[in-house]
């Protein structure tokens, strides 16, 4: 198997049919139960996997070839998928038309391309091991209920296909030149409803039929066509049923073309896919990666085909179940070994670089040899944590050498705060000021917090990592942490690829992971794993809040409530997405947050980069010339 | 005259480059009437402009993404009234030059297209190579990334040279240093990356260049195992056009070609004149995302190039 084959992770990447390849979500009851006959939206960030999943649904995956026993059930619905060609859609404007003249353009191209697409689903049906319905039924199908909307139009299969296709051609070719006003029948919306009865006339076994069209990456379109889309929700009915897939914030308009809008509940369902994935990232996450495993590189694993790709109570019981979840979490950190703060603190203190770096350190701060000596034979993690407390104001050495012993003894001590909030602040300084990586960036929990319940994420770190593994079965945490960081930095990459503003969302992604690194950088280490920012005072500010909707909206940012918010700050806080945590040498850990006026924000943003600069000094009270410098040839 | 492109649509094609250090060693021609500019956002500009200032008269061209309207020479006009503008200010064989280094890629196709309408058949275009891009920052990751874009407007139709993506239709994307906008289209539009093609300059404008492309690309063409590879020079229209032409000849019956020219300007200006001259074919198409270049992208004046079109 190709490590290309085994290292995919795009539902496009699959192709349409999707048959072999979908895994069934341990939540999918949950979103089977919506999908009843009224419209869905399906939200979901990228990598949540909502591609797959309408993927799955469309006839070309639910009568695949490789699909051995079809129930009548599956005529019930048959999903329609159409990812539009936004770049022909988006000049269907203006060019000396009206609007109103594009928006009939715009809903004749939907009636030609969905048409096409129903009449294709026939042919998968027929060609498919469905025993019910085949190519000679198909050929015997009849469409003359359609000649009223023109004489010319052809009663059989074929050549309705053909006369359809032909019609496309013109009309692509008259959107583009536009040389006179249209003189083409356009057909009405009316058509696909008329196309749907035509069929479920035409054969016994489509009598229950209803046609779920699926219009994917919805945020890309036009606002106008955003609103006749919106329109087919709002009017939806049986035989023909509109649903739309998009990222969050995605929904600019509810308007229709009329003066209503669409109303949740009242008009559609919505399917908030990152809340089920979150909720059971921990099963499905491993799931995938384990099954790719067994079916790519031959590895025997846990996971069963019978239950990954059944729908059985029982199956979905056991998946959901703690005792499974467990049993995924021992494979996966046999497979990708971690370590706890504690015990890279001890790894550390085996090295003589880090002993005779933080001894020094102490020393510097003017401490005896005697002292230094305790506190380097206490437990490694006091050791630590120990250069930054004498970075503090407060600091009393009597008082903390006291702490320190009953630290030791296995007593209660102000130590147990201390490991608890700085630790992971210090283990990374350290790691960091000797340009490592760090050993924290390992394991497999730490690749479900740095994934942060994106699927293509979580499956890029396993990925990477397992392909550069040695002989054993397991992947050593060198090797975990080489990988981490290279997927990192292939993420943050990304962000050019994301969307119209992807450089404005790069640049901020950049900036303010810097920001966070010099933060990091401090020996204090008082306020350790910065990586979310909130904004004081009201956000009212379009250019601002336009910006953070994309970086959300992309994913770049996280936004969550505000915890522990004083009177002048706004409610929201943002997390800067994890996955770029190892190429900023931050936490991935959602921990503390920094407070940034809307004047901060707006340098960080659009700011010039030599007041960005200064910003990074304010903020820190730290110059750290390093991140503005050159960085060591072999930094990753 | 021999062919130099083996197809009838260029029976009449010809091009002549040349190359100096800057333009006074270039044999501009004597009789050009007008120049067309495009915004002036950096020296080279600057330097091309300056140049044309007073010699010709100078007409600045932009193309309202928005409302698919050209604005040129102040006026407001439809894409389709450009053969008439054209023919109403005299424009004729010999009298134009085209200033590349501004003029951006949509609307040169358009006044290309225009030239093939009215019936020019020659006219000549300047080039002035940029000496050095901005990194943004100084990781060395960053090292090779070069702020040239402020945004894009995203992939969008332009008219008359529009077609609908089919995932089976062959893709040529011309490659600079903004990898992320190839990247883009292939996530956001339904065409996957079966017969993908890329063109790289090589040889580039400098030597070493050409590595600033490569790491940019690499990784996506390892994710997306791209195989079709091609290298033309970042300066020679004629070699681009000669590739576009290799690919165009084995397109099946029902297959069209998209091209995106989001290389170098020699390589967008070939790919208009392959999209013009092929368009009675009805089988290609641009494929264009409408970046806001950012201002002050490039420092300093490289070497300039001059090519005498003959259409």
């Amino acid at each position: 198997m190709d490590d290309r084959d085994f290292a995919r992770n795009r539902a496009e990447e699959y192709g349409y049919d999707v048959w072999e390849s979908f895994i069934v979500p341990p939540f999918y009851r949950e979103i089977e139960s919506l999908r009843t006959n009224k419209p869905l939206i399906v939200e979901g960030g990228r990598g949540s996997g909502k591609t797959m999943l309408l993927r799955y649904w469309c006839h070309q995956t639910q009568f695949s070839i490789h699909r051995a026993e079809i129930p009548d059930s599956a005529l019930n619905k048959i999903g329609i998928y159409w990812k539009m060609d936004t770049q022909f859609a988006a000049f269907m404007l203006f060019r000396n038309y009206e609007e109103e003249i594009w928006n009939r353009v715009f809903s004749y191209w939907s009636v030609l391309t969905i048409s096409l697409s129903i009449l294709d689903s026939l042919k998968s049906i027929a060609e498919s091991h469905y025993a019910k319905f085949n190519e000679e039924d198909l050929v015997r199908m009849k469409f003359s209920g359609l000649n009223g909307y023109d004489e010319n139009i052809p009663d059989s299969y074929e050549e309705l296909i053909a006369y359809l296709t032909k019609r496309r051609q013109q009309f692509e070719s008259w959107v583009n030149s536009i040389p006179s006003l249209p003189t083409i029948n356009f057909l009405p919306y009316e058509f696909i409803v008329d196309l749907a009865n035509c069929i479920k006339k035409g054969n016994e076994v489509f009598k229950d039929t209803i046609f779920d069209i699926f219009i994917d990456e919805y945020e890309n379109l036009q606002v106008n066509q955003m609103q006749i889309i919106n329109t087919r929700i709002k009017h939806s009915e049986i035989p023909i049923i509109y649903n739309v897939a998009m990222k969050h914030n995605a929904l600019v308009t509810p308007e229709t073309l009329g003066n209503e809008s669409i109303v949740v509940v009242n008009d559609y369902r919505k399917i908030p896919l990152d809340e089920y994935v979150e909720e059971y990232f921990k099963i499905f996450a491993p799931e995938i990666f384990l099954w790719k495993l067994k079916k790519d590189k031959e590895v025997p694993t846990l996971v069963e085909k019978e239950e990954l790709f059944g729908y059985d109570d029982s199956v979905f019981e056991k998946r959901r179940s703690e005792v499974y979840r467990r049993e995924l979490g021992r494979s996966m950190n046999a497979i990708f070994p971690g370590m706890t703060e504690k015990e890279v603190a001890t790894l550390m203190l085996e090295d003589s670089i880090f002993r005779n770096r933080i001894a020094k350190e102490l020393k510097k701060k003017g401490l005896d040899s005697e002292v230094v000596e305790k506190i380097m034979s206490s437990k490694p993690e006091c050791a630590v944590v120990f250069p930054s407390l004498l970075e503090r104001a407060s600091f009393n050495l009597e008082d903390t050498m006291m702490e320190l012993a009953k630290y030791n003894e296995g007593k209660k001590s102000k130590f147990d705060d201390i490991i608890h909030n700085s630790l992971f602040g210090c283990v990374l300084y350290q790691y960091g000021s000797l340009k490592r990586t760090c050993p924290l960036y390992a394991g497999f929990g730490s690749f479900i917090t740095m994934s942060k319940d994106n699927i293509r994420h979580f499956l890029e770190l396993c990925y990477h990592s397992y392909l550069r593994k040695g002989p054993e079965n397991y992947v050593s945490i060198p090797t975990q942490c080489i990988s981490v960081k290279m997927v990192s930095e292939d993420m943050l990459s990304e962000i050019k690829s994301l969307g119209r503003r992807s450089n404005e969302l790069y640049t901020f992604a950049l900036r303010i992971g810097t920001l966070f690194e010099t933060l990091r950088k401090k020996p204090s280490q008082s306020e350790p794993e910065q990586n979310q920012f909130n904004i004081v005072g009201s956000i009212e500010n379009y250019k601002i809040e336009s910006l953070l909707r994309e970086l959300v909206k992309w994913s770049v940012l996280y936004e969550s409530k505000l915890t522990k918010q004083k009177t002048d700050e706004n409610g929201i806080e943002y997390l800067l997405n994890p996955i770029y945590a190892p190429y900023f040498g931050i936490s991935y850990r959602k921990k503390r947050r920094v407070p940034l006026s809307l004047v901060d924000f707006e340098i960080l943003a659009f700011g010039e980069e030599a007041k960005y600069k200064n910003l990074v000094v304010r903020k820190t009270n730290f110059h750290d010339d390093e991140n503005f410098g050159e960085r060591s040839l072999f930094d990753l | 005259m021999m062919r130099i492109l083996e197809n009838e649509a260029f029976s009449t094609f010809d091009i002549e480059m040349q190359h100096g250090e800057d333009i006074t060693k270039l044999d501009v021609g004597n009789g050009l009437k007008y120049s067309i500019v495009g915004p002036n956002i950096d020296e080279r500009c600057g330097y091309c402009l300056d140049y044309l200032n007073g010699k010709t008269k100078v007409y600045s061209v932009e193309y309202d993404t928005n409302n698919f309207v050209l604005i040129l020479g102040g006026a407001r006009i439809q894409i389709t009234e450009l053969p008439d503008f054209i023919m109403n200010e005299g424009w004729a064989d010999d009298t134009i030059i085209i200033d590349a280094t501004s003029v951006n890629v949509v609307e040169l196709l358009f006044l290309i297209d225009a030239f093939q309408k009215t019936n020019i058949r020659r006219f000549e275009v300047l080039y002035a190579e940029p000496k050095n891009y901005d990194s943004q920052g100084t990781r060395p990751r960053n090292r090779r990334d070069f702020s040239l874009s402020v945004k894009y407007e995203g992939y969008k139709g332009v008219p008359l040279y529009s077609k609908v993506t089919r995932d089976f239709d062959a893709k040529v994307f011309c490659c600079g240093y903004e990898a992320a906008r190839i990247q883009n289209a292939i996530e956001s539009l339904p065409i996957g990356t079966t017969e993908t093609y890329l063109l790289f300059g090589m040889p580039p404008f400098y030597v070493g260049w050409d590595m600033n492309a490569y790491y940019n690309h690499i990784n996506f063409i390892v994710k997306e195992n791209l195989q079709n590879i091609y290298y033309c020079g970042a300066t020679n229209p004629l070699s681009v056009m000669i590739r576009l032409l290799d690919i165009y000849k084995t397109l099946q019956p029902d297959q069209n070609m998209f091209i995106a020219p989001v290389g170098t300007k020699p390589m967008s200006l070939a790919v208009c004149l392959f999209l013009v001259k092929m368009s009675p074919s009805n089988k290609c198409a641009i494929l264009f995302d409408h970046p806001e270049k950012r201002a002050a992208r490039s420092k300093e004046v490289g070497e300039v190039n001059l090519y005498r079109i003959h259409l």
